[in-house]
């Protein structure tokens, strides 16, 4: 009876597959021109797809460690300028012509500081010291490698030599680096008085590849702006000048 | 009589195909937010920062005393005043502190920013410390990031000063 019994599950179960199948099932014969035209297709398609999904995979990945690790040094970059103007005894930002920027915020005006009115100078200048600076400056010396350098300078009176120390920090996804003095003025009982904070603003740009020019600025970018309020910010318009060897010479 | 492949194979295998791409899609979005995150984190600290920092400028060079005497003001009234303009998104703003000519300045809030609240509070005496009214004041910096997940809640930075009125 058990014999019977299997025999004719298995018949049963011959039959359903027959059955789910039928509509599946095809000659067994050679493959046509255009079958194998369509196959080779298809399995071209599936691993152009499956490579490109898994490259750019890769490649956002990259991207977005390197954007972490430009916004890491970015932050170790505004809180070393902090950290700098705290200890400072004036400070000062050079235009591209090499004058001194402050922007004089009045009473009346609640709005700042306007891109038509105010220069954004990309350098900044710390007096530590009577003869020591400290400075901040953008470089894009090389395509790929971009970020603010930080360079303290102390101007030896005994042998007039000038000892140097540079900080580099590599915000490799920057794009802009704007730094001014900013004025405030206030009144109590019809007496003026000021605060000075210092602006910056830096742009940091996520998926910039490298040494690519984005001159229309379509891609999507991350700006950081904030006013850097130290009690003790002074402005100072002690004379300078930029050498053309690259050197700065300040004069207290 | 040669099979095909069958409706239950290609369901299986598409299965396969799932279980093998959703985890790395799905790595690639949480890459994404979470350098997102870590950059409202970073803005979040600054504006919170800028903001502290005039308070105790503010303080230390006018005095709190001068600044509520002048505008018949509680400390709590002059300082929360400043809420209804904190959420500036377009550009840098200078904000009077209630009936006097003195600001305070604040960043534009980037995208995803959706909150920034002063809120302060009275400190009751201690003899411990110098003679004088104590506030502590909190700097509360909000945002919220886009996510397929309804119930994504808002991420909150707080800075905490503490300011004297008489000095």
């Amino acid at each position: 009876m058990k014999a019977i019994k299997s025999a004719k599950i298995s018949e049963n179960s011959d039959y359903m597959k027959q059955n789910l199948f039928r509509s599946f099932a095809v000659e067994n014969r050679a493959f046509t021109i255009v079958e194998l035209c369509v196959t080779i297709l298809i399995a071209a398609s599936i691993l152009y797809f499956t490579q490109s999904f898994f490259i750019s995979g890769v490649k956002h990945s990259i991207s977005i460690t390197e954007y972490l690790d430009s916004i890491d040094q970015a932050n170790k970059l505004i809180f070393s300028i902090r950290h700098d103007l705290l200890n400072c005894k004036s400070v000062i930002t050079p235009d591209d012509s090499g004058n001194p920027i402050e922007a004089l915020l009045s009473c009346g005006s609640p709005e700042l500081p306007s891109s038509e009115t105010t220069v954004y100078p990309s350098m900044l200048i710390i007096s530590i010291g009577d003869n020591a600076t400290i400075s901040y400056q953008i470089n894009f010396q090389k395509p790929d490698v971009t970020g603010v350098a930080r360079i303290e300078e102390e101007k030896k009176i005994s042998d007039n030599s000038i000892s140097r120390n540079v900080t580099w920090f590599s915000v490799s996804k920057i794009r802009t680096f704007k730094v001014i003095v900013l004025k405030n003025t206030h009144k109590i009982e019809n007496v003026g008085m000021n605060t000075r904070h210092l602006y910056l603003e830096m742009e940091v740009c996520p998926m910039k590849k490298s040494g690519e020019t984005d001159e229309e600025n379509k891609r999507k970018s991350a700006k950081l702006i904030n006013t850097i309020s130290p009690n003790s910010l002074g402005y100072s318009t002690w004379n300078y000048h930029l050498p053309t060897n690259g050197e700065r010479i300040t004069t207290p | 009589m040669k099979k095909a492949v069958t409706f239950v194979e290609v369901i299986i295998s598409m299965a396969i195909v799932a279980i093998i791409v959703f985890p790395f899609l799905d790595l690639m979005y949480s890459s994404k937010k979470n350098a997102t995150g870590s950059m409202c984190e970073l803005l979040a600290t600054h504006y919170s920062h800028e903001i502290t920092d005039q308070l105790v400028m503010l303080g230390t060079s006018i005095g709190y005393k001068t600044l509520c005497s002048q505008s018949s003001l509680s400390m709590k009234d002059l300082l929360e005043s400043l809420n209804d303009k904190l959420l500036e998104k377009e550009k840098m703003a200078r904000l009077p502190l209630k009936n006097l000519d003195v600001s305070i300045l604040v960043s534009p809030m980037a995208r995803f920013f959706e909150e920034r609240k002063i809120t302060v509070e009275e400190i009751p005496g201690n003899r411990q410390l110098v003679k004088g009214d104590y506030f502590k004041v909190v700097v509360k910096i909000g945002w919220k990031l886009p996510s397929v997940q309804l119930d994504s809640n808002t991420s909150y930075h707080e800075e905490v000063v503490f300011l004297r009125k008489t000095l």
